[in-house]
């Protein structure tokens, strides 16, 4: 059978279970293809080519024998950010002081990717610790830029910007990105594919690159809203290595989760849709007009569209403040070895250095200011389902100016993925459209805490009416 | 996306560190406070060059103005960090 670089997760299952196609010969097509596109897109660290066979030769023997119940991804090939440990691979954060670094296990994530069956073939470029220490640019890896295959010119976003690229590239057919504020969601906008960032505590971080330990979060980047479910159900659920896991989600919950996507007509609901006043008048025009389409979309599906004024905190210097001491500390000690001057970014030489003069009294003062506004967004969760706006004000950055040099006549308005971050909510980022350059745009539904299931349930329904999701980038068939 | 990165607001907290314990100082007096900056608290500078030093003082000082809604938020006694230290746990 021809394999289809771009097909969804629920399509090679089938084709697997069918014995239409083997899992090796499934993963000797994406290897290839990560080995033909992966270096031009920047989007690659390791081709884990051993590893994934033998996945890859087990899941074939799994299939043969019938045993895949509670193997929702088996022999399905895929991708992590470089910030997830896998034994015996380099993890390298990205970052040139850590690119021999090397572990002797696999963070729970891959642990639980392959107790479902999932064949791991590549560990994906990341901006060098996350963009922990401010970087401005998107040369900011040690394996240079990664580039959104929509136009080879511009980034695929960041921090997870591997797995964008990788996605959008039909290198792989999932991958594993992680959030502290905005780090798959922008990546999703600027690649053109789904991403989700669970709530904080949903997914173990055990095993990953700490940037702030009040903030990180682990999820799904994909083709579409429906594999990052499936996805999620494999990776969600409580981790006795990460304290955070502790109740967010049990693993009761997590076989619901799972086993929501073969439901999902029986689940549609109607949303109370909260937009976010100002969010999408000083964007492009055209990241404007598609939100305002897809809104559109969303209201002839029978959900209640509202504007919603957005609760007025110092969204930007709390979170800065939180990641700025809690990376200073995470990274100290290459601060403190002048390691740190060794960064690719000009701005993350010398920002980790600033960063750990953050004074003690403003951590603490943005840590007492977080609850306030924790309180502010769940009253807002009480009157309104999702809060949805544009992703990104702009499409991609070029690659080559500081950010702050491009894109000056276009805001956001409020600072709707800091805010959600601090709360520790999901949301969902969804292909919406192209505008400058053929560039993706991008729209988000945010949910209340451990409702995710809310956000990715409409995110399905809003992708059975658009195909945005199923458009590939020109060059990469 | 606001134009003002979170280098800027780190730079803004900096700005207010550096000179922690200046006469006559009152909280959210940030403009004032970064007047006249040290870098007695910026620390590991063996690792940074004079103008490197020189440019993270800039930042800070640029940065003043983006602080100035957190520095005014105002906080009771009562309200507590948003992380809470457990004398028992099961777990850990």
């Amino acid at each position: 059978m021809p394999i289809d670089a771009y097909s969804s997760i629920d399509e090679l299952a089938r084709a697997l279970r069918a014995k239409e196609v083997s899992s090796v010969e499934l993963t000797r097509f994406f290897l290839d293809r990560l080995a033909k596109y992966g270096e031009r897109l920047g989007a690659v660290v390791t081709i884990t080519r051993e590893r994934a066979m033998r996945e890859a030769e087990a899941a074939d023997r799994a299939i043969a024998s019938g045993n895949v119940q509670n193997k929702p991804l088996i022999g399905i090939p895929y991708g992590v950010k470089d910030l997830l440990a896998a034994k015996g691979a380099p993890t390298t954060w990205g970052a040139e002081p850590f690119r021999n670094q090397v572990f002797d296990y696999d963070a729970t994530v891959v642990e639980r990717l392959t107790n479902a069956g999932a064949v791991l073939v590549a560990k994906l470029a990341m901006v060098e610790l996350a963009g922990g220490f401010g970087y401005n640019n998107a040369d900011a890896s040690f394996t240079g830029p990664a580039r959104t295959p929509w136009n080879m010119n511009f980034w695929s976003g960041g921090s997870s910007s591997g797995p964008g690229a990788a996605v959008a590239a039909g290198l792989v057919p999932f991958a594993i990105g992680s959030e502290t504020s905005g780090s798959i969601l922008t990546p999703s906008a600027f690649s053109g594919v789904t991403g989700l960032r669970p709530t904080y505590g949903a997914v173990s971080r055990y095993g990953a690159m700490a940037l702030c330990w009040t903030l990180d979060k682990i999820g799904p980047m994909a083709r579409s809203a429906a594999d990052c479910n499936t996805i999620y159900g494999a990776i969600v659920g409580e981790d006795p290595r990460d304290p955070t896991t502790a109740r967010v989600f049990p693993s009761g919950r997590a076989n619901w989760v799972a086993s929501s996507v073969q439901s999902r007509p029986a689940n549609k609901r109607a949303a109370r849709i909260g937009l976010v006043k100002g969010s999408w008048d000083k964007t492009q025009p055209a990241v404007r007009d598609n939100f305002l389409a897809a809104v559109e979309v969303l209201r002839a599906q029978g959900h209640t569209i509202k504007e919603i004024d957005y609760p007025d905190f110092p969204y930007g210097p709390v979170i800065s403040l939180i990641v700025d001491a809690e990376g200073a500390s995470a990274f100290e000690d290459i601060l403190q070895d002048g390691r740190a001057k060794q960064l690719r970014a000009l701005a993350d030489r010398t920002g980790g250095y600033a960063a750990a003069a953050t004074l003690a009294i403003d951590y603490l003062r943005a840590q007492r200011i977080r609850p306030k506004i924790r309180q502010a967004l769940l009253k807002l969760f009480e009157e309104v389902d999702l809060v949805v706006s544009p992703t990104r004000s702009t499409v991609a950055y070029p690659i080559g100016p500081n950010f702050d040099e491009v894109y000056k006549d276009a805001r956001s308005g409020p600072a709707v993925i800091p805010s959600m971050n601090l709360l520790g909510a999901p949301a969902i980022a969804l292909p919406n459209g192209t505008g400058e350059n053929g560039l993706p745009t991008s729209i988000q539904f945010n949910a209340a805490p451990a409702n995710e299931m809310l956000a990715v349930n409409t995110g399905i329904h809003y992708q059975f009416v658009t195909k945005f999701h199923l458009q590939r980038p020109p060059g990469f068939d | 996306m606001a134009k003002t990165s979170r280098r800027r607001f780190l730079a803004v907290a900096g700005a207010a560190a550096f000179s922690t314990g200046a006469p006559g100082s009152q909280p959210g007096d940030v403009i004032r406070r970064a007047e006249s900056p040290s870098l007695q608290c910026l620390p590991y500078t063996q690792h940074l060059a004079p103008e490197e030093v020189e440019r993270i003082r800039k930042d800070f000082a640029d940065a003043v103005p983006y602080l100035e809604s957190f520095r005014k938020f105002r906080l009771a006694n009562a309200d507590e960090p948003d992380f809470t230290f457990h004398s028992l746990t099961e777990r850990w």
